[in-house]
Protein backbone atom coordinates (compact mmCIF):
# COMPACT_ATOMS: atom_id res chain seq x y z
CA UNK A 1 0.00 0.00 0.00
CA UNK A 2 1.44 3.65 -0.80
CA UNK A 3 2.01 6.30 1.90
CA UNK A 4 -0.65 8.40 -0.07
CA UNK A 5 -3.26 5.76 0.15
CA UNK A 6 -2.37 4.97 3.65
CA UNK A 7 -2.99 8.57 4.81
CA UNK A 8 -6.39 8.75 3.09
CA UNK A 9 -7.77 5.71 4.35
CA UNK A 10 -6.66 6.73 7.91
CA UNK A 11 -8.10 10.21 7.63
CA UNK A 12 -11.16 8.26 6.90
CA UNK A 13 -11.43 5.63 9.44
CA UNK A 14 -10.67 8.49 11.86
CA UNK A 15 -13.97 10.35 10.04
CA UNK A 16 -15.92 7.17 10.49
CA UNK A 17 -14.99 5.91 14.07
CA UNK A 18 -16.08 9.47 14.87
CA UNK A 19 -19.24 9.35 13.03
CA UNK A 20 -20.06 6.54 14.69
CA UNK A 21 -19.25 7.76 17.98
CA UNK A 22 -22.23 10.49 17.08
CA UNK A 23 -24.90 8.09 16.27
CA UNK A 24 -24.63 6.07 19.04
CA UNK A 25 -24.86 9.07 21.21
CA UNK A 26 -27.76 10.20 19.22
CA UNK A 27 -29.37 6.72 19.49
CA UNK A 28 -28.65 5.82 23.45
CA UNK A 29 -27.48 9.20 24.74
CA UNK A 30 -29.90 12.08 24.49
CA UNK A 31 -32.91 12.81 25.99
CA UNK A 32 -36.23 11.93 24.40
CA UNK A 33 -39.05 14.73 22.68
CA UNK A 34 -41.91 15.21 24.69
CA UNK A 35 -43.64 15.40 21.27
CA UNK A 36 -42.37 12.86 18.54
CA UNK A 37 -40.71 10.61 21.54
CA UNK A 38 -37.87 8.29 20.27
CA UNK A 39 -38.34 8.15 17.30
CA UNK A 40 -37.06 12.08 16.59
CA UNK A 41 -33.65 10.63 16.81
CA UNK A 42 -34.01 10.22 13.10
CA UNK A 43 -33.34 13.81 12.57
CA UNK A 44 -29.33 13.83 13.63
CA UNK A 45 -29.21 11.28 10.22
CA UNK A 46 -31.45 12.47 8.02
CA UNK A 47 -30.99 16.70 8.15
CA UNK A 48 -27.51 16.24 8.38
CA UNK A 49 -27.78 14.19 5.08
CA UNK A 50 -30.17 17.08 3.51
CA UNK A 51 -28.21 19.80 4.14
CA UNK A 52 -24.84 18.22 3.18
CA UNK A 53 -26.79 17.25 -0.32
CA UNK A 54 -27.51 20.45 -0.64
CA UNK A 55 -23.87 21.84 -0.01
CA UNK A 56 -22.54 19.29 -2.53
CA UNK A 57 -24.71 20.73 -5.55
CA UNK A 58 -23.25 24.04 -4.44
CA UNK A 59 -19.49 22.82 -4.73
CA UNK A 60 -20.71 20.96 -8.03
CA UNK A 61 -22.05 24.30 -9.02
CA UNK A 62 -18.77 25.96 -8.60
CA UNK A 63 -16.59 22.92 -10.07
CA UNK A 64 -18.80 23.00 -12.94
CA UNK A 65 -18.28 26.93 -13.64
CA UNK A 66 -14.70 26.72 -13.00
CA UNK A 67 -14.98 24.49 -15.80
CA UNK A 68 -16.34 25.77 -18.00
CA UNK A 69 -14.85 29.47 -17.69
CA UNK A 70 -10.69 27.62 -17.38
CA UNK A 71 -11.45 23.71 -18.58
CA UNK A 72 -9.09 21.13 -16.16
CA UNK A 73 -9.31 17.60 -17.19
CA UNK A 74 -8.73 17.11 -13.57
CA UNK A 75 -11.16 19.26 -11.82
CA UNK A 76 -14.54 17.18 -14.21
CA UNK A 77 -12.75 14.21 -12.30
CA UNK A 78 -14.36 16.06 -8.69
CA UNK A 79 -17.41 16.95 -10.43
CA UNK A 80 -18.35 13.33 -10.79
CA UNK A 81 -17.34 12.08 -7.41
CA UNK A 82 -19.02 15.21 -6.23
CA UNK A 83 -22.07 13.91 -7.95
CA UNK A 84 -21.92 10.76 -6.99
CA UNK A 85 -21.30 11.36 -2.89
CA UNK A 86 -24.47 14.31 -3.59
CA UNK A 87 -26.92 11.20 -5.16
CA UNK A 88 -26.38 8.71 -1.98
CA UNK A 89 -26.39 11.65 0.68
CA UNK A 90 -29.75 12.52 -1.14
CA UNK A 91 -31.48 8.76 -1.48
CA UNK A 92 -30.33 8.32 1.92
CA UNK A 93 -32.14 11.82 2.62
CA UNK A 94 -35.32 10.37 1.12
CA UNK A 95 -34.91 7.03 2.78
CA UNK A 96 -34.41 8.29 6.26
CA UNK A 97 -36.85 10.85 5.83
CA UNK A 98 -39.45 8.05 4.82
CA UNK A 99 -38.73 6.02 7.40
CA UNK A 100 -39.02 8.89 10.38
CA UNK A 101 -42.59 10.07 7.91
CA UNK A 102 -43.83 6.47 7.95
CA UNK A 103 -44.72 6.42 12.47
CA UNK A 104 -45.23 10.01 12.23
CA UNK A 105 -47.11 11.17 9.40
CA UNK A 106 -48.69 7.27 8.50
CA UNK A 107 -46.86 7.33 5.44
CA UNK A 108 -43.77 6.22 3.65
CA UNK A 109 -44.29 8.23 0.56
CA UNK A 110 -46.73 11.45 -0.56
CA UNK A 111 -45.93 13.71 -3.87
CA UNK A 112 -45.43 16.67 -1.24
CA UNK A 113 -43.18 19.88 -2.51
CA UNK A 114 -40.09 18.68 -0.38
CA UNK A 115 -40.26 15.45 -1.27
CA UNK A 116 -40.89 15.84 -4.64
CA UNK A 117 -38.30 18.61 -5.50
CA UNK A 118 -35.67 16.23 -3.73
CA UNK A 119 -36.68 13.20 -6.04
CA UNK A 120 -35.93 15.77 -8.55
CA UNK A 121 -32.41 16.42 -7.04
CA UNK A 122 -31.64 12.53 -6.86
CA UNK A 123 -32.61 11.91 -10.54
CA UNK A 124 -30.38 15.05 -11.66
CA UNK A 125 -27.51 13.79 -9.79
CA UNK A 126 -28.16 10.39 -11.68
CA UNK A 127 -28.37 11.92 -14.79
CA UNK A 128 -24.85 14.09 -13.97
CA UNK A 129 -23.34 10.22 -13.43
CA UNK A 130 -25.07 9.18 -16.51
CA UNK A 131 -23.99 12.04 -18.93
CA UNK A 132 -20.39 11.66 -17.74
CA UNK A 133 -20.33 8.02 -18.26
CA UNK A 134 -21.92 8.24 -21.74
CA UNK A 135 -20.03 10.78 -23.04
CA UNK A 136 -16.46 9.90 -24.29
CA UNK A 137 -15.01 12.30 -25.99
CA UNK A 138 -13.69 14.89 -22.97
CA UNK A 139 -14.20 18.19 -24.78
CA UNK A 140 -17.93 17.19 -25.07
CA UNK A 141 -18.29 15.81 -21.81
CA UNK A 142 -17.06 18.62 -20.31
CA UNK A 143 -19.22 21.30 -21.44
CA UNK A 144 -21.97 19.56 -21.17
CA UNK A 145 -21.40 18.18 -17.47
CA UNK A 146 -20.29 21.34 -16.57
CA UNK A 147 -24.06 23.34 -17.59
CA UNK A 148 -25.59 20.56 -15.87
CA UNK A 149 -23.98 21.20 -12.63
CA UNK A 150 -24.97 24.47 -12.92
CA UNK A 151 -28.93 23.58 -13.75
CA UNK A 152 -28.46 21.17 -10.63
CA UNK A 153 -28.25 23.71 -8.19
CA UNK A 154 -31.36 25.69 -9.60
CA UNK A 155 -33.52 23.23 -7.44
CA UNK A 156 -31.58 23.57 -3.88
CA UNK A 157 -33.46 26.86 -3.18
CA UNK A 158 -36.70 25.10 -4.88
CA UNK A 159 -36.72 22.50 -2.31
CA UNK A 160 -35.58 25.02 0.39
CA UNK A 161 -38.52 27.26 -0.58
CA UNK A 162 -40.92 24.55 -1.20
CA UNK A 163 -42.52 24.33 2.68
CA UNK A 164 -43.11 27.76 2.38
CA UNK A 165 -44.41 28.62 -1.12
CA UNK A 166 -46.75 25.51 -1.75
CA UNK A 167 -48.99 23.74 1.63
CA UNK A 168 -46.90 20.69 2.64
CA UNK A 169 -46.69 17.58 4.88
CA UNK A 170 -43.41 18.46 5.44
CA UNK A 171 -42.62 20.55 8.73
CA UNK A 172 -41.70 24.27 7.65
CA UNK A 173 -38.13 25.26 8.24
CA UNK A 174 -37.01 24.88 11.77
CA UNK A 175 -33.06 25.14 11.55
CA UNK A 176 -32.38 27.68 8.81
CA UNK A 177 -35.22 30.46 9.05
CA UNK A 178 -35.08 33.87 9.85
CA UNK A 179 -35.57 34.86 13.61
CA UNK A 180 -33.26 31.96 14.72
CA UNK A 181 -33.72 28.28 14.87
CA UNK A 182 -36.82 26.78 16.83
CA UNK A 183 -35.33 23.73 17.99
CA UNK A 184 -34.37 23.34 21.65
CA UNK A 185 -30.46 24.10 22.18
CA UNK A 186 -29.92 20.31 23.91
CA UNK A 187 -30.54 19.45 20.22
CA UNK A 188 -28.75 21.88 18.34
CA UNK A 189 -25.39 21.04 20.78
CA UNK A 190 -25.70 17.61 18.73
CA UNK A 191 -27.01 18.66 15.67
CA UNK A 192 -24.08 21.17 14.48
CA UNK A 193 -21.17 18.56 15.36
CA UNK A 194 -23.21 15.77 13.23
CA UNK A 195 -23.89 18.09 10.26
CA UNK A 196 -19.80 19.12 10.78
CA UNK A 197 -19.16 15.31 10.81
CA UNK A 198 -21.51 14.47 7.76
CA UNK A 199 -19.72 17.17 5.61
CA UNK A 200 -16.30 16.10 6.97
CA UNK A 201 -17.45 12.41 5.55
CA UNK A 202 -18.86 13.79 2.45
CA UNK A 203 -15.52 15.78 1.38
CA UNK A 204 -13.53 13.00 2.18
CA UNK A 205 -15.68 10.08 0.29
CA UNK A 206 -15.00 12.40 -2.51
CA UNK A 207 -11.68 12.94 -2.29
CA UNK A 208 -11.61 8.94 -2.41
CA UNK A 209 -13.73 8.48 -5.02
CA UNK A 210 -12.00 11.09 -7.34
CA UNK A 211 -8.33 10.58 -6.68
CA UNK A 212 -9.83 6.80 -7.57
CA UNK A 213 -10.82 8.21 -10.86
CA UNK A 214 -7.41 9.90 -11.94
CA UNK A 215 -5.53 6.94 -11.02
CA UNK A 216 -7.90 4.83 -13.60
CA UNK A 217 -7.67 7.81 -15.70
CA UNK A 218 -3.96 7.51 -15.82
CA UNK A 219 -4.00 4.02 -15.66
CA UNK A 220 -5.55 3.46 -18.99
CA UNK A 221 -3.60 6.75 -20.65
CA UNK A 222 -0.46 4.64 -19.77
CA UNK A 223 -1.61 1.35 -21.24
CA UNK A 224 -2.40 2.85 -24.49
CA UNK A 225 0.75 4.76 -24.73
CA UNK A 226 2.53 1.20 -24.15
CA UNK A 227 0.47 -0.22 -26.27
CA UNK A 228 1.29 2.33 -28.89
CA UNK A 229 4.75 1.92 -28.20
CA UNK A 230 4.94 -1.55 -28.44
CA UNK B 1 -43.89 -1.19 15.85
CA UNK B 2 -41.94 0.10 18.30
CA UNK B 3 -39.85 3.52 17.94
CA UNK B 4 -36.56 1.60 18.41
CA UNK B 5 -37.62 -0.61 14.62
CA UNK B 6 -37.88 2.67 12.94
CA UNK B 7 -34.10 4.33 14.37
CA UNK B 8 -32.21 0.52 13.80
CA UNK B 9 -34.14 0.89 10.07
CA UNK B 10 -33.00 4.44 9.43
CA UNK B 11 -29.23 3.88 10.80
CA UNK B 12 -28.75 0.94 8.84
CA UNK B 13 -29.54 2.26 5.76
CA UNK B 14 -27.59 5.53 6.64
CA UNK B 15 -24.55 3.01 7.40
CA UNK B 16 -24.51 0.95 4.44
CA UNK B 17 -24.54 3.58 2.38
CA UNK B 18 -21.89 5.55 3.62
CA UNK B 19 -19.59 2.44 5.04
CA UNK B 20 -20.80 0.60 2.14
CA UNK B 21 -19.56 3.96 -0.21
CA UNK B 22 -15.83 4.00 1.64
CA UNK B 23 -15.74 0.22 1.91
CA UNK B 24 -16.10 0.11 -2.12
CA UNK B 25 -13.71 2.87 -2.94
CA UNK B 26 -10.77 1.20 -0.91
CA UNK B 27 -11.31 -1.82 -2.33
CA UNK B 28 -11.40 -0.06 -6.00
CA UNK B 29 -7.97 1.62 -4.96
CA UNK B 30 -6.20 -1.69 -3.89
CA UNK B 31 -7.08 -3.16 -7.42
CA UNK B 32 -6.39 0.06 -9.08
CA UNK B 33 -2.83 -0.41 -7.54
CA UNK B 34 -2.53 -4.19 -8.06
CA UNK B 35 -3.05 -3.45 -12.01
CA UNK B 36 -0.58 -0.34 -11.87
CA UNK B 37 1.95 -3.02 -9.74
CA UNK B 38 1.37 -5.62 -12.73
CA UNK B 39 1.48 -3.03 -15.83
CA UNK B 40 4.85 -1.17 -14.36
CA UNK B 41 6.22 -5.27 -13.79
CA UNK B 42 5.09 -6.74 -17.46
CA UNK B 43 6.37 -3.36 -19.73
CA UNK B 44 2.82 -4.24 -21.94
Amino acid sequence: MQAVDRKQFGVGLFLMSVLIGLWCYAIFGVTTDKHQGDVYRILYLHVPCALTAFLFSFTLFLVSLKSLIKPDGSLLFYGKANAEVGLLLTVLTLATGSIWGYPTWGTWWTWDARLTTTLILALLYCGYILLWNSLPQEKMRHKACAVLGILIFIDVPIIYKSVTWWRTLHQPPSLMRSGGSTMSSEMLQLLYPSLLWMVLVGAWLIWLRATNHLIQRDLEHDILSQLEES
Amino acid sequence: MSSGFYIFFAYSVGGIGLFGLAAQGVMVRRKLRQKQSVLKGSGV
